[in-house]
């Protein structure tokens, strides 16, 4: 048995990704979280004064409230089986990664459990944002200086 | 069962581009000078216009494809008007909750000073930064 | 409203849609996935493609994850535009992102708030 054979045995045995089921819920559900956020936009907008631009900010710490409540209760875990990465990948996704390592680690305190452990799965997150703008702003500055680019 | 999601998609974007077709200046009688340049924009479906003796307020309804160029839209149509009233401070912009303002003070016909105040107003909202 | 409540919804879901074909065509982890966005948001405002994106898709836009490397990168964008190369250095100690603080108050409440289950996600 060569490797070819192997792997033929293997993708027989393993399941068959639905490509399209997924991308379509991921589609839906994703598309339902920020159709949520553009609700909780205008009404940030209608009631206090904010500007498109300005209430973005209130909107995302919406969300993550919202996020708080849905881990906490365990429902987000029930969204995140049907919606895959349409609920990943909107910050709320993000929210109760960060939340639900807070809650698991409480039994370890407050310090070493939520403390340390709060950022490990949304800390590449972090790492990867901040050096990626680095990297960007560096070279866009540079690019602008030298005269290839305008601002 | 794809596709009646689809077609309804598209029925629904159609039907809500279409809607209202608002052009409105405030107060009314120095609407003649502002209304040739704004009737010649095609990226918008609408404004609304407040004029007091300095500034000039105007919000507009760009049409939604065109919102990419927001900025752009935003920047040219206050250089038109700047052009024809250059003793007066011109803002121009699409911001929905702007545009919510303008609206309130043309429903509630504000006079003179009450409308000095929210224009006033308005303008520090627009300058904030995110 | 309601068409920018259906662009919000198009835009974001496309959005949610790339991040699955990243999981499940090209096989990585939610966590690779992430990271691949953020990445993706902060290199489009390098372009100054993201800004636009927000005006045309409004929450479509700021919601998903990509928005974070946008903040992040506009921030930097934006100070290095006033200071220039120093700039970019000053103006990553000055970006802060609302959904990383959010994240970290709501993370200490909720921990507080609420017991552990078998998995919360």
């Amino acid at each position: 048995m060569d490797q070819k054979q192997f792997q033929k045995i293997i993708d027989d045995k393993n399941p068959k990704v639905p490509y399209f089921m997924n991308i379509l819920k991921a589609f839906i559900v994703g598309g339902i979280i920020c159709t949520i956020g553009q609700l909780i936009t205008f009404f940030y907008m209608r009631f206090f004064p904010f500007t498109e631009g300005t209430a973005a900010n209130p909107t995302v710490a919406t969300l993550v409230f919202i996020a708080m409540v849905l881990t906490g209760t365990g429902l987000y875990k029930k969204i995140a089986q049907i919606g895959g990465a349409g609920s990943a990948v909107p910050v709320t996704g993000f929210g109760n990664a960060v939340i639900s390592a807070a809650i698991e680690h409480k039994s370890e305190g407050y310090v070493l459990g939520v403390g340390g452990n709060m950022f490990k799965l949304a800390g590449s997150v972090i790492l990867f944002g901040v050096l990626s703008a680095f990297v960007v702003a560096l070279i866009k500055t540079i690019l602008v200086n030298i005269g290839v680019v305008s601002w | 069962m794809k596709k009646s999601v689809i077609v309804f998609l598209l029925v629904f974007l159609l039907c809500a581009c279409s809607s209202e077709k608002e052009k409105v200046i405030f107060p009314a009688d120095n609407s003649t000078s502002l209304k040739p340049i704004m009737q010649k924009q095609d990226s918008i479906h609408g404004y609304k216009g407040v004029i007091n003796e300095e500034d000039i307020l105007v919000a507009i309804y760009i049409n939604r494809f065109d919102r990419f160029n927001k900025t752009k839209i935003e920047k040219k149509i206050s250089k038109q008007i700047e052009k024809k009233f250059p003793e007066k401070k011109v803002l121009v912009t699409g911001d929905q909750k702007i545009i919510w303002e303008v609206e309130s003070i043309i429903d509630k016909k504000l006079k003179e000073e009450e409308l000095r105040k929210s224009i006033e107003k308005i303008k520090s909202l627009s300058k904030e930064e995110t | 409203m309601i068409s920018s409540l259906v662009t919000a919804f198009v835009v974001g879901g496309l959005i949610c849609v790339i991040g699955q074909i990243f999981m499940d065509v090209f096989k990585l982890t939610p966590a690779h996935t992430l990271s691949t966005l953020v990445v993706l948001g902060s290199i489009l405002d390098g372009f100054g493609l993201y800004e636009p994106l927000i005006d045309f898709a409004g929450a479509g836009a700021t919601v998903p994850i990509t928005s974070f490397g946008n903040s992040l990168t506009h921030g930097a964008l934006a100070e290095a535009e006033k200071h220039g190369l120093i700039g970019v250095l000053t103006g990553m100690f000055e970006v802060t992102s609302s959904g990383i603080s959010a994240a970290i108050l709501f993370g200490v409440i909720g921990a507080f708030i609420f017991q552990k289950r078998k998995t919360t996600y």
